[in-house]
């Protein structure tokens, strides 16, 4: 593609959500949404193939619809009130339509189905940017208009999400729709404690963020597409094999490392806030979560590629491509967690 | 609620539920998308005329140039689609089924 | 002071200077035994002053020395009781122990390992005179569990053979079930009574049954009374002088003693007496039918024994303690004799135990056979012999006392049976025309065999009547009756005499060709064994495999959790990840939860 082409898609796609995020207006919210949206579409075709045009258009259909419905509640709140924000005075039907809404962008259960066959018809890197940035603009939406949605509503759908992260990743061999149901699951822990604590959802999604930075770091270079291929790790690059297994445990939620702070923090606060149900459902299906992680890191760790080749391969390790944020995302999202004080 | 106001939500809804009960083309999809934009634009206007909110006047023109754009992308998904399959049926978008 | 003491402790050194020797040389030579017997010999002789002057001045002794430990309010110090029952019993014990260790450097001769076997007799008797001296229930125990280890160790010497350990065990494991009722009474002892000592718990009147509760049962174990007899038949599979030993003077009657020992607690709970009254009943019935089919010799005696001593807690149920103590006195000096007979005859007969294929024993035995008739009419309580002078006393004492009708009854079957198996020992295996082969050189010349068995026929024949004249009445005798009852003991016996002489005379004529029913019942020893050792522990290993297996391994531990869970996250995760890649199908799934959220708000709605 044209790089200026390219130069003015990327800047739109970083612009989207900036202003969504800087804006007080709904209007503008909704103009970031949709640049966004279009700016996307570009990306994921680029490489012309049949699995990157089902996933584009899927991926237009959805959010196009769910733009729809956002345009639809943010006008109905204006023909009400008159004005472009949210007030308190704006009815259960406007916000729950615009949580409808925003859970059909973020994937968020009832709405999901969209978000595992999507990234595993795209690229590994606009992968990547499809489950990290484009979760930011929805969530800061979320996060300006939690109060006013009814919170069974929240709390019923991160549950679900939870639930369908768990056992959706269970059945996977793609580490694309592995990737993309673990975000599932993130998002259910994150909208979980919205209505109790969002700066806990905030604190979370930085370390979700974090998180798959790191494993798509890994990932991306060696293209690392299915499970089975991930054998091939010990050979090109021993030294990503403790990295990948101590980034993935962090993801699946264990003490030492970074996952466990957003876990411990929300499963503590639902606790205070007296959903026991809740809390125990969604630590006990984190273990499923942590099943399939450590299945990943038992293919990469303590199995070999069944190669006839024995040798370890030079070319690989010589003509590895760098990636930069592999070193900061990889500590950060192991090792934080004794910086848990500064961040609360 | 005024019968206009009733009218124009109906064919939002109507609009709505033909795009998520969508048959086989994906040509009509991109209809009721763009079915679903024209009815907001409308009702945003007679609101906006309604109110007499001068300020508010040129925001139908606003989601009316980002309903263009969403045609245009669409269609160019449409395009794509028909190229590489040979036709814009959307039972065929299932290369990615689990 | 009185020389006792020093005449006991004397005692006592004899008797472990043998088993002080097995580290030295001498152990290792072949006169140990003979050593071993002069000991126990000397330590007879030294226990006849005791003997005398209790006849003579009534004298009894109570030794407290060495207060060994005290645990809060209960004193444990060394107490030895030589009162009347355990010096005329020492005495018993240490006669019948010299013939029998006598006849055993005879019968065991050949044995690489003689003298362990004699070490083995011999703190066999020094466990059971603990036994007896022991005036708290510490030392009760002490030698209690020794005597219970000792004939562990002899009933399974022969350990080569699976049978012996068969009946080792056998014999551990139900003594072990005894034990628990004895560790009860201790631990109720200990709780209840703050004491061990036997006159301080006899002080307190408690009427209690536990306590009793635990001693019966103790009691069945060691003196193998119905319920937990089978050990007792099968511990024939030990050497003959084992079997002479463990019959006559320790083991068996050891349940008896403790009894004994504890009648002050026992005569005032009358429960507790009618339950000895039945179960002795019981038993030597049971045992009497049980001996009266038997064709093994040894067999046949040990069952006698099993029915003697269902007499003795015939007479304990009746509240006569002594009378019970006479008889285990009289009957140690025929019974171990006719051990020792038998022992003749099998080791003549070159390991011949089966009395089908004895006969006409008389006139090559003649010692041996004219001792084994004096044994068995002791047994039967022919008037003047030993077993006349406690037997008939004990029938007497029944039949004049306010028992039921239906031990009585039972006692006297038991007695005319008594006869009648007596005589089948004579009858087979000395009368008649030989059925051995015929290339044996039969031979009763040693007097390592002549002698004990002479001595014991001596005792057979006067022990009662000397024990009788010299002790000291103990209890009030009925002295007046009409003549059917003083007859009776005398009369029943005769009747099983007579009846089995006319039955054994049958087996020449007739032989029927299907076991009765009641033959059955008698050979395999009423399906006891078979019950107890074959169906319950079959029945209880199958439903305890199923229960553990079944229930808790397969369902409870492996289906109901692992299994259920891994098929549930199976489940869930097929039925989630199921997805056709058909947007037309997502879109659906919206659809149903945008039309259901108004409906979810709508009921949420307060």
């Amino acid at each position: 593609m044209n790089p200026i082409t390219l130069l003015i898609i990327y800047f739109t796609i970083l612009s989207g959500p900036m202003v969504t995020m800087l804006s007080n207006n709904f209007f503008l919210m909704w103009i970031g949404l949709e640049m966004n949206l279009l700016a996307i579409i570009p990306v994921m075709t680029n490489k012309s193939n049949p699995r990157t045009t089902e996933a584009a258009t899927k991926y237009f259909i959805t959010q196009a619809t769910a733009s729809m419905i956002f345009l639809l509640s943010i006008i109905m709140n204006y023909k009400q009130l008159g004005t472009w924000t949210i007030q308190p005075q704006t009815s259960s039907l406007t916000s729950t339509l615009i949580f409808i809404s925003l859970a059909i962008k973020l994937g968020l259960s009832p709405f999901h189905a969209w978000l595992p066959e999507v990234t595993q018809g795209i690229p590994l890197s606009t992968g990547l940017l499809l489950l990290t940035w484009q979760k930011l603009a929805p969530l800061s939406i979320l996060f300006q208009v939690y109060e006013l949605i009814n919170p069974h509503v929240l709390i019923m759908s991160a549950c679900a999400s939870v639930m369908i992260g768990a056992w959706g990743g269970l059945n996977q061999t793609q580490t694309r729709k592995i990737m993309a149901y673990s975000s599932i699951a993130h998002m259910g822990w994150m909208i979980s404690i919205l209505p109790y604590n969002p700066s806990l959802t905030i604190i979370n999604l930085i370390i979700y963020i974090l998180l798959t930075l790191a494993m798509f770091s890994i990932l991306h270079p060696h293209s690392f597409f299915s499970i089975k291929s991930t054998s091939l790790l010990w050979n090109k690059s021993p030294i990503m094999l403790p990295l990948m297994s101590s980034i993935l445990l962090s993801m699946g939620g264990l003490p030492p490392l970074t996952g466990f702070l957003p876990k411990w923090l929300i499963i503590t606060e639902l606790l205070k806030n007296n959903n026991q149900l809740l809390a125990s459902i969604m630590a006990i299906l984190a273990l499923v979560n942590l099943f399939f992680y450590t299945r990943l890191i038992y293919s990469t760790s303590l199995t070999t590629f069944p190669s006839t080749n024995n040798s370890k391969m030079f070319n690989h390790q010589k003509n590895m491509k760098k990636y930069p944020t592999l070193p900061l995302t990889a500590i950060t999202s192991t090792l934080m967690l004794p910086l848990l004080p500064l961040m609360l | 609620m005024t019968t206009t106001l009733f009218n124009i939500t109906l064919a939002f809804v109507f609009s709505l539920i033909g795009t998520l009960m969508f048959r086989s083309h994906l040509m009509s999809t991109l209809l009721c998308l763009e079915g679903m934009m024209l009815t907001l634009f409308i009702m945003l206007t007679i609101t906006s005329l309604n109110i007499h909110s001068m300020i508010t006047y040129p925001i139908p023109i606003v989601i009316l140039v980002f309903a263009a754009c969403e045609a245009a992308v669409g269609l160019a998904l449409l395009v794509k689609v028909s190229s590489t399959y040979g036709m814009d049926y959307v039972q065929n978008l299932n290369l990615l089924q689990c | 002071m009185n020389p006792i003491t020093s005449v006991i402790i004397l005692i006592f050194v004899a008797l472990m200077l043998p088993i002080m020797l097995s580290s030295t040389n001498i152990y290792k030579t072949y006169s140990f035994s003979n050593h071993a017997t002069s000991m126990i010999k000397y330590s007879f002789m030294l226990s006849l002053i005791p003997l005398c002057t209790l006849f003579y001045s009534n004298t009894e002794l109570l030794i407290t020395s060495w207060h060994w430990v005290t645990i809060n309010t209960i004193k444990l110090s060394i107490n030895l009781k030589f009162d009347f029952f355990c010096i005329i019993f020492l005495s018993v014990a240490l006669f019948v122990t010299w013939s029998i260790m006598e006849f055993s450097s005879w019968y065991m001769h050949s044995d690489p390992n003689l003298n362990r076997f004699i070490k083995y007799l011999l703190l066999f008797l020094i466990t059971m005179i603990i036994l007896t001296s022991a005036n708290n229930m510490f030392q009760l125990f002490v030698g209690w569990e020794g005597v219970g280890i000792m004939s562990f160790l002899l009933i399974g010497w022969w350990y080569g053979r699976s049978d012996a350990n068969t009946a080792a065990l056998q014999a551990i494991l139900y003594n072990r079930i005894g034990d628990i009722g004895f560790i009860a009474t201790m631990a109720w002892l200990s709780l209840n009574m703050n004491s061990w000592e036997f006159q301080q718990i006899f002080m307190t009147n408690n009427n209690s049954i536990i306590p009793l509760l635990g001693l019966l049962i103790a009691a069945m174990g060691k003196s193998a009374q119905f319920g937990l007899h089978p050990w007792l038949p099968s511990a024939m599979e030990g050497p003959t002088p084992v079997s002479a030993l463990l019959h006559s003077s320790t083991m068996v009657v050891a349940g008896i003693f403790l009894l004994i020992r504890f009648h002050p607690l026992m005569s005032n709970n009358n429960m507790a007496l009618t339950m000895m009254l039945c179960l002795g009943s019981i038993t030597t019935l049971f045992t009497a039918i049980c001996a009266l089919t038997q064709n093994d010799i040894k067999k046949i005696v040990a069952f006698s024994t099993s029915s003697q001593l269902g007499l003795m807690m015939v007479t304990l149920g009746i509240n006569q303690p002594y009378l019970a103590f006479l008889h285990i006195c009289t009957h140690a000096f025929f019974k171990a004799m006719l051990f020792m007979c038998s022992g003749s005859i099998i080791h003549n007969l070159n390991d011949e135990q089966d009395i089908r294929k004895m006969g006409g024993l008389l006139k090559p035995l003649p010692f041996t056979s004219s001792c084994l008739i004096i044994g068995s009419l002791a047994l039967t309580g022919v008037p003047f012999l030993t077993g006349f002078y406690s037997k008939d006393l004990i029938i007497e004492a029944m039949n004049t006392c306010y028992t039921n009708a239906w031990a009585l009854l039972v006692t006297l079957l038991a007695t005319s049976l008594t006869a009648a198996y007596s005589l089948r020992i004579i009858f087979f295996a000395l009368m008649s025309k030989p059925r051995y082969l015929p290339l044996i050189t039969l031979n009763e010349n040693n007097p390592k065999l002549m002698n004990p068995i002479k001595r014991l026929a001596m005792g057979s024949m006067f022990a009662g009547f000397i024990m009788t004249y010299n002790i000291p009445t103990t209890s009030i005798q009925v002295m007046t009756m009409p003549w059917y009852l003083k007859t009776t003991a005398i009369l029943v016996t005769l009747m099983g005499f007579t009846i089995a002489l006319e039955l054994n005379n049958l087996t020449y004529n007739l032989k029927s060709n299907t076991s009765t029913l009641t033959n059955l019942f008698s050979t395999s020893l009423g399906y006891f064994t078979l019950i107890f050792h074959r169906l319950l522990p079959k029945k209880f290993l199958t439903m305890s495999f199923n229960t553990p297996l079944n229930m808790l391994d397969l369902t409870w531990l492996e289906t109901s959790i692992p299994k259920a869970i891994s098929y549930m996250n199976l489940t869930a995760s097929q039925i989630l990840a199921n997805q056709k890649g058909l947007i037309k199908l997502y879109f659906m799934s919206f659809l149903i939860t945008l039309l259901s959220i108004p409906i979810l708000l709508i009921s949420f709605h307060e």
